[in-house]
């Protein structure tokens, strides 16, 4: 840490600090292509819903169990299970990455 | 006792920072901590303010832990030594302590040795675009929360930048995925850096840094999870064991 900054740290009584002048909204910007690539590759797009550590020990998942996806990624996965293929979305009518990170804006 | 591996399928994302530091927050804290780095880089040990010429002590070889900031210190990092790397880390269980296992990426297969016996698995990564992109690999073919969450895996997202958008996106796409499996983000610091030009740990080079706050964090998260609880609690009865 440069000596100003600690200085100054110690003149605040501080610390720790963050950096919070560079907000922007989320809808700012293009979206990242990498991102929107990992949400549609078939690991992460069926992600299952999110469970919290299993307060008995770790629960054994068989990898062929078929398991609900979460909501949020019900609405990204391109083959979701158990659907006829006449019912799945058409590529444009797939949510992009800016819609999902906006969504995970409202959530903050 | 406990054995956290900490690992990562991404090199450079700054594995070994995070057991050195997680190591010391623990033994803040009162913990018995044994760190072992079984990573042939050997660079464990300059967290702890060795010099890069002197070495750990052999945790194969039987040899007293060297003792830093209450961590004891010892290497398996010798490719003879890997071969029977549970017998390192059963020792120390058997004594009742945690033991942070320092692993480097492409020992996947030590990873894999050890997982079974483990109480926690830190997965660490960072918001770079390399490193979001092995993602994908951690799920080995399967939905990725099935996959680790067969396993003891928690992440912790280092060198955070939340100046950047990236950085903010990658953080909040991947804290949506892995939801409450990622327990702890590590700011990006340059005192860590410098600590270890300094040869010190970051405690006492920077101890009014943001890391090191992030460091504090990690370790009592850790410390607070269930399986670190229940690790705890079977401390004093028999000792748990890996099979090689």
């Amino acid at each position: 840490m440069r000596q100003d900054a600690r200085s100054l740290l110690e003149k605040l009584q501080q610390t720790e600090f963050a950096y919070r002048d560079f907000d922007e909204q989320e809808d700012e910007g293009d979206p990242w292509p990498l991102l929107e690539a990992l949400l549609r590759h078939p690991a992460l797009a069926r992600t299952p819903a999110v469970r919290s550590w299993p307060e008995g020990g770790v629960e054994e998942v068989p990898p062929s169990e078929p398991r609900p996806v979460s909501r949020l990624f019900r609405r990204y996965d391109p083959h979701p299970v158990g659907r006829p293929e006449s019912e799945l979305p058409r590529e444009a009518d797939q949510p992009s990455l800016r819609s999902f990170l906006n969504k995970l804006g409202e959530d903050d | 006792m406990a054995l956290i591996l900490v690992h990562s399928p991404k090199g450079g994302v700054g594995t070994t920072t995070v057991a050195a530091n997680l190591a010391l927050m623990l033994a803040s804290r009162g913990a018995d901590v044994v760190a072992i780095d079984f990573s042939r880089q050997d660079s464990l040990k300059l967290h702890f303010g060795f010099r890069p010429d002197q070495l750990l002590p052999f945790a194969m070889r039987g040899d007293e832990a060297q003792v830093v900031a209450g961590v004891r210190l010892l290497a398996c990092n010798r490719r003879e030594d890997q071969a029977d790397a549970a017998a390192a880390v059963n020792r120390w269980l058997g004594q009742g302590s945690i033991v942070v296992a320092d692993i480097a990426a492409g020992d996947a297969d030590l990873f894999r040795t050890l997982l079974p016996g483990a109480d926690l698995h830190l997965c660490v990564l960072t918001t770079d675009a390399a490193a979001m992109a092995v993602l994908p690999q951690l799920a080995a073919g399967q939905p990725l929360m099935a996959a680790i969450g067969a396993q003891p895996s928690h992440f912790v997202l280092n060198r955070i930048d939340d100046r950047r958008r990236l950085g903010r996106d990658a953080a909040k796409f991947l804290k949506r995925l892995t939801g409450d499996r990622l327990i702890a983000g590590i700011r990006r610091d340059e005192a860590v850096n410098e600590a270890l030009a300094m040869m010190e740990p970051l405690g006492k080079f920077a101890p009014t840094s943001a890391a090191l706050a992030d460091f504090i964090r990690l370790g009592d998260i850790v410390r607070d999870l269930p399986a670190l609880r229940a690790a705890g609690a079977r401390g004093g009865a028999a000792a748990a064991t890996i099979r090689a």
